[in-house]
């Protein structure tokens, strides 16, 4: 073979390699096949993150959808303080837990700036404000956080996380700290979640460890962005109120008599509102989704805001763990305080005779004297569901709970997260996710 | 027991010293439908993103490995190679937020005659046998996912980076032609089909949607790799009859 035949005979091969491929690559389908999917009408109950985030994904997908929410807002347990001034909303500090995950994805597309959280803590225990150098020199302290730290790694029994503190005979001085960190830091108390619950969502957390925050603002501002044909199917001040999905068509009814019919419908509505039986269903639900929704524990909770005129505390800390009433607050050099009680606190805060926001604001003021009299402006919200999580004896409850019913009703929400996301904006996405895909699929099967 | 397996080494090792080292360079294509429905999922779950995330289809890689005449008469040879494939969607689309794919090391051992030598033997003389030949083998690969966000490398469960080998059965079969020699080097052209059922990485939907909610990922369903070969042979001593002048193309 000459030269001159090698090289044709290579630049044959060559060419012939290169777009082989191409050919076959155009064969891939990377769209959902609109033949073979779900074209209906969807009716999706409430316009949180979830309910919001299913919307866009069917909008995009060709399926007629709309929203029915409760109240007059957008976004649900999305806004800490839902109905307050934009100063609070800018204020409030909302937490990104992870950077694997599809509200990363889409903060980041937005070009929205987030922090990694830092600066230090106080902790309040034994009768005295303690920096983190001087809570360290105290036995007690290292061995509840190392209590703490155990929970993540918990595969026992099906034991409260309080239940396992006690076997371990940690002084009680920090139990107040410990019901923050292992408790109150999941929407409840130390008491009523379980140490398994713990372990189980610690060791199938997929998000990565990295905690980012950002204003409230932001959040809203990514989500208008990024969602705009999802905010404006909403129907507000919508409550619905019972669901009929005896036929062939879904019948939807409201708390003023409002009707609406759909093929599918998706129900994102908070667990406690599910639990509280305010939403009624023909035929009833079946006794398995009844029960999963009796074990899976969602709580009261007060979030306070406050405003002082200077903070009282050194530049850069972040957070302030408190006693066994008010537990943590969230605090700023320019003098903002965050605080959430939640669990068997907030039970106790609302049978004390008083105003919560003034209890708590009391409460701050025994940590930190004076600061009450600086307070310029303030407010308070009740949610009486706060985020979901797993009390003893949970079992296969989320599974049950975010599974459909004759391929009609579809479930979503942070509560329906079955892999350790819930209680968290993106496990929430993550399930309307999940739910979105099944209705795409629903008509195949 | 030591004896026979020193026979065993001898005999491998004198049939190595016989056998032509071969050097191949790949490119394939993958349909694997499991692993696109997880791109198609976070395409689905991404509304608005401008542009779509490529799936995994291409595949480049090279193999290395010998050449073993087994019976002249009937055309048959067998080849042992050790494969190392590279894919990842970015070799379809450089920009993308997520850049995910997977290596893969596979060993593989193919037996190949030309159609005709099933009714009659041949005469064509040399070290590769029949110009033309069709080629039937089986192997097991090691795939090595990975995946990364933009630009940070992705941690799933328990705070672990993503590292999930896994193993994978396949059979394949293919054609091929010696097209010509430069020197000692016979240049083939060869083209292939393998199938690996139930082809799965392990974790990846994890890894690529960032979550583990079931439902998101389909059943492993069968896959199938074409791939297009450039197979170099060093030819040790004799020269194929293709080769000598006026030896024509007659298989
Ligand atoms: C105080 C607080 C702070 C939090 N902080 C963070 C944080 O920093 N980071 C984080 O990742 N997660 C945080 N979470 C958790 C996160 O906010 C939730 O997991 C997430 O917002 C839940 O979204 P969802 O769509 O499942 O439910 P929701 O947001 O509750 O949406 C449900 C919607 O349904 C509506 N609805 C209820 N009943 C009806 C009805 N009958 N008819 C029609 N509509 C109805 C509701 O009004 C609501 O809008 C926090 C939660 C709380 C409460």
């Amino acid at each position: 073979m000459n030269r001159r035949t090698f090289l044709q005979q290579s630049g044959w091969l060559t060419t012939g390699a290169c777009l082989l491929p191409g050919l076959f690559q155009s064969c891939k389908k990377l769209e959902w096949d609109q033949d073979n999917t779900f074209q209906g009408e969807v009716i999706i109950v409430g316009a949180g993150i979830s309910g919001l985030y299913a919307a866009e994904m069917l909008l995009k997908q060709g399926v007629s959808v709309q929203i029915l929410e409760a109240s007059d807002y957008w976004g649900g347990r999305m806004r800490t303080l839902p109905n307050t001034t934009p100063l609070f909303q800018q204020a409030d500090r909302r937490t990104v837990y992870g950077q694997f995950s599809i509200l990363y994805d889409l903060l980041r597309h937005q070009s929205i700036e987030m922090q990694e959280k830092s600066g230090s803590q106080l902790y309040y225990f034994a009768g005295a404000l303690n920096t983190e150098a001087e809570a360290n020199q105290n036995i007690y302290f290292q061995e509840m956080l190392q209590a703490v730290e155990n929970l993540n790694a918990y595969n026992g029994g099906d034991i409260s996380a309080q239940a396992y503190f006690d076997s371990l005979g940690i002084s009680s001085n920090v139990e107040a700290t410990f019901n923050v960190l292992a408790g109150q830091a999941h929407g409840t108390s130390a008491d009523r979640i379980s140490a398994l619950g713990i372990g189980r969502q610690y060791q199938s957390w997929s998000a990565g460890k990295t905690e980012l925050t950002l204003s409230g603002n932001q959040l809203q501002a990514a989500i208008e962005q990024a969602l705009p044909n999802a905010l404006n199917r909403i129907r507000y001040n919508t409550a619905v109120s019972s669901i009929d999905y005896s036929g062939a068509k879904v019948s939807v009814q409201d708390q003023s008599g409002g009707t609406y019919s759909c093929d599918r419908i998706l129900l994102t509505a908070p667990l406690d509102v599910l639990k509280s039986g305010t939403i009624s269903f023909t035929p009833t639900l079946n006794s398995a989704k009844q029960t999963s929704l009796s074990r899976i524990g969602i709580d009261r909770s007060y979030c306070a805001m406050f405003k002082l005129q200077t903070a009282l505390w050194p530049s850069g800390t972040r957070r302030i763990i408190g006693n066994n009433i008010a537990q943590s607050f969230e605090v700023s050099d320019d003098g903002w305080v965050y605080c959430e009680v939640s669990g068997e606190q907030a039970d106790m805060i609302s049978s004390i005779f008083g105003d919560p926001l003034t209890i708590i604001q009391q409460q701050f003021d025994q940590f930190i004297p004076g600061a009450i009299s600086l307070i310029t402006d303030a407010a308070i919200h009740t949610w009486q569901g706060n985020r979901s999580y797993d009390p003893i004896g949970v079992g296969d409850a989320r599974q049950l709970l975010a599974s459909s019913v004759n391929q009609k009703l579809f479930f979503a929400g942070e509560a329906t997260h079955t892999g350790g996301h819930h209680g968290t904006l993106h496990g929430a996405m993550e399930t309307a996710l999940r739910a979105a895909t099944e209705i795409l699929t629903s008509s195949a099967s | 027991m030591k004896s026979i397996r020193l026979l065993c080494a001898t005999i491998l090792l004198s049939s190595l010293c016989a056998a032509q080292p071969v050097a191949q360079l790949e490119g394939g294509y993958w349909h694997f439908p499991s692993i696109d429905h997880i791109f198609r999922t976070y395409n689905l779950s991404h509304p608005w993103a401008d542009s779509e995330v490529a799936p995994i289809s291409m595949s480049s890689g090279f193999a290395l490995g010998w050449n073993q005449k087994v019976y002249a008469p009937r055309g048959i040879h067998a080849i042992g190679l050790v494969h190392y494939r590279y894919q990842s969607n970015t070799l379809q689309r450089s920009s993308s937020p997520i850049r995910a794919g997977f290596h893969q090391v596979c060993t593989e051992l193919l037996i190949r005659t030309h159609p005709r030598c099933f009714v009659k033997e041949v005469q064509q003389t040399g070290p590769l046998g029949t110009r033309w030949y069709i080629q039937l083998g089986a192997g097991y690969s090691w795939n090595l996912p990975f995946a990364s966000k933009y630009g940070e490398k992705v941690y799933v469960a328990n705070d672990q980076r993503y590292r999930a080998i896994s193993g994978q059965f396949h059979l394949s079969g293919g054609t091929g032609w010696h097209a010509f020699t430069i020197g000692p080097l016979a240049v083939t052209i060869e083209s292939t089909v393998s199938w690996y059922p139930k082809f799965t990485l392990e974790s990846f939907p994890t890894a690529v949607l960032g979550h583990n909610q079931p439902g998101l990922s389909e059943t492993n369903r069968n896959s199938f790799l074409w791939q297009g070969h450039i197979r170099f042979t060093y030819l040790k001593k004799s020269k194929n009859w293709w080769d000598t002048p006026r030896g024509g193309d007659k298989s």
